[in-house]
C-alpha cells in the first residue's frame, strides 16, 4: 500500500518514513503541505495520507479541507500528525475534515493499527464505489443483451433531442424489429431465441458510431439514436445494418436460425423540435409500414 | 563504530532533572526504543541526524529573536520541540514546551530566559549522546 507523508521537520519525517517502510508501506514523501496537496490531486495519489498538522506553507488542517472540497469522489483517508493533543485541537482536526490522527511523537504500534483501520476504511469504500457503479450500470443496461435498456434510451433521446435543437443538427432515430421472432422462439425454444437477440444486438452495435446509442425498446426491439445524422444518412445505415441481419443466419452452436428485421427510420429537425416519446411514436409508424410492405425492408418516415 | 552500537552503548540515561516538579531524564532511551517497536538502528539514525541539524534549528530560533518576531519563534520553538520529542530529549523537550507557550503568549521576556535554558539543555543531550561516540 502506498502513503503520502507530508512533514517539514526533518526528524520527524525520518522516525515516521522509517517507520513506514519498515512494515512495508511505499512511501511518498514530501516537505511541504503545497507539496502534499499537489500529490494527492494526481490521479493516481495514495488513498492514504498522513500530515503533519504545522508547516509553514499549508497546515495539515488546511490540506484537509481543500482535499474534502475536491470533487471526483475519490476517497482519502487522512491522518493529522500533530503535538496538540488538547480536545479541543483533536475536534478542530476532525471537523476540517481528518478521518484520525497521531500525537507526536507516535508510538510506531499505535501507527501500525491505526493505519490498518485506515486501509479497512479504503477498501470498504473501494469496495463500495464498486458496487454502485455496477449497479449503475446494470441500471442503464439489458441484462441480457448488453445494450442500453428502455429507461436509458428515453434518457438518452431526449438529452439528444434538446442538444440538437442548442446545436442546429438533425437528429434521426431508427426502430428495428427482429420479423418472426415469435416464430423463432416456438420452433427452437427460449434460450435459442435468447441468442439470437444477443447475436443481432451485437450485430447492430458494431455497426454503429461510438456516439450513436443501441437500446433494447422492448422484447424483439431495438432502438438506435443517430445523433448529428440527417435521413439519407440514416437510410444508408438502416441498410447496412438490414443486410448485416440477415446477412448469415445466427449460429447458435446447436442451431443455424436464419433472422430478418424490419425498420422504421425518423429524423428530426433543430427547427421543428419534438418530443421523445413522439418522435418515437413516428419512427415506429415507419416499422409499421415496413412490416405491413412484407417484412424485411426499411421505411423512412 | 555502528550506529547501532552507538544507542546500545548510551543506554538508558539516569540523570533526571525536575521541571515542574516533575523528573525528567536528559535523554529517555528505554521511551524511545518503547515507541520504535525496539528499533535501535531507526534511533540510532534518528539521533545522528539531530546531531547533524540541531545546529540549524537553533540558528532559526536565534533569527526570530533576533528580529522580536514571536511568530517566528513560536514556529521554530515547535519545530525544536517536535524534533526533540523523537528523540526522547526529554528535559529539552519541556523547555521548547514552554518556549512556544510564552512565544505564543508574545512573552519576549519569558521566551528569552527559556530559549538559553534550552540551548543548555540541547547542548546537554548532545553531550550525553556524543560521549558514548566517542568512549565507542
Amino acid at each position: 500500500m502506498r502513503i503520502l507523508v507530508a512533514d517539514d521537520n526533518l526528524i520527524s519525517r525520518k522516525v515516521l518514513v522509517s517507520s513506514l517502510e519498515k512494515n512495508g508501506y511505499e512511501v511518498i514523501v514530501t516537505e511541504t503541505g503545497e507539496e502534499a496537496f499537489d500529490a494527492l490531486c494526481k490521479p493516481d495519489a495514495p488513498r492514504l495520507a498522513i500530515l503533519d498538522w504545522m508547516m509553514p506553507d499549508l497546515t495539515g488542517l488546511e490540506i484537509c479541507k481543500r482535499v474534502r472540497a475536491l470533487k471526483g469522489g475519490e476517497f482519502y483517508y487522512l491522518i493529522l500528525l500533530t503535538s496538540c493533543s488538547e480536545i479541543e485541537d483533536i475536534v478542530l482536526g476532525l471537523k476540517a475534515g481528518a478521518d484520525d490522527y497521531l500525537t507526536k511523537p507516535f508510538d510506531s504500534r499505535e501507527l501500525k493499527v491505526r493505519l490498518c483501520a485506515g486501509q479497512r476504511m479504503i477498501n470498504l469504500q473501494q469496495e463500495l464505489v464498486a458496487a454502485r457503479d455496477e449497479l449503475a450500470v446494470k441500471a442503464m443496461h439489458d441484462p441480457l443483451t448488453g445494450v442500453h435498456n428502455h429507461g436509458a434510451i428515453h434518457e438518452y433521446l431526449n438529452s439528444e433531442i434538446q442538444r440538437s435543437i442548442r446545436k442546429n443538427y438533425e437528429l434521426s432515430i431508427m426502430m428495428i424489429d427482429l420479423d418472426h421472432f415469435k416464430k423463432i422462439n416456438d420452433t427452437f425454444g427460449h434460450v435459442e431465441g435468447d441468442f439470437v437477440l444477443r447475436e443481432i444486438a451485437s450485430r447492430i452495435k458494431n455497426l454503429c458510431r461510438s456516439y450513436d446509442l443501441v437500446g433494447r425498446y422492448g422484447g424483439e426491439e431495438f432502438l438506435v439514436v443517430l445523433p448529428e445524422t440527417s435521413l439519407a444518412n440514416a437510410q444508408i445505415v438502416a441498410e447496412r445494418i438490414s443486410q448485416k441481419i440477415c446477412s448469415a443466419p445466427v449460429n447458435t452452436g446447436e442451431n443455424n436460425i436464419p433472422v430478418s428485421a424490419s425498420i422504421g427510420a425518423a429524423r428530426m429537425q433543430p427547427c421543428k423540435p419534438i418530443a421523445g416519446v413522439d418522435f418515437i411514436k413516428i419512427a415506429d409508424s415507419a416499422l409499421y409500414e415496413a412490416k405491413q410492405a412484407g417484412r424485411n425492408c426499411i421505411k423512412i418516415a | 563504530m555502528s550506529v547501532t552500537r552507538f544507542t546500545e552503548k548510551i543506554g538508558t540515561c539516569k540523570k533526571a532533572k525536575k521541571i515542574g516538579g516533575i523528573a525528567l531524564k536528559v535523554f529517555d532511551r528505554r521511551e524511545a526504543l518503547a515507541r520504535l517497536s525496539d528499533d535501535a538502528k531507526i534511533l540510532d539514525e534518528i539521533l545522528t541526524l539531530f546531531h547533524q541539524h540541531h545546529e540549524e534549528m537553533l540558528t532559526d530560533l536565534r533569527q526570530a529573536f533576533k528580529k522580536k518576531n514571536c511568530e517566528n519563534i513560536r514556529a521554530s520553538a515547535h519545530s525544536i520541540k517536535g524534533a526533540l520529542a523523537n528523540v526522547s530529549a526529554k528535559v529539552a523537550w519541556k523547555t521548547a514546551t514552554l518556549l512556544e507557550q510564552s512565544a505564543r503568549e508574545n512573552d519576549l521576556e519569558k521566551a528569552g530566559q527559556l530559549m538559553h535554558r534550552l540551548e543548555k539543555h540541547i547542548a546537554k543531550f548532545i553531550s550525553v549522546t556524543s560521549n558514548y561516540l566517542v568512549e565507542g
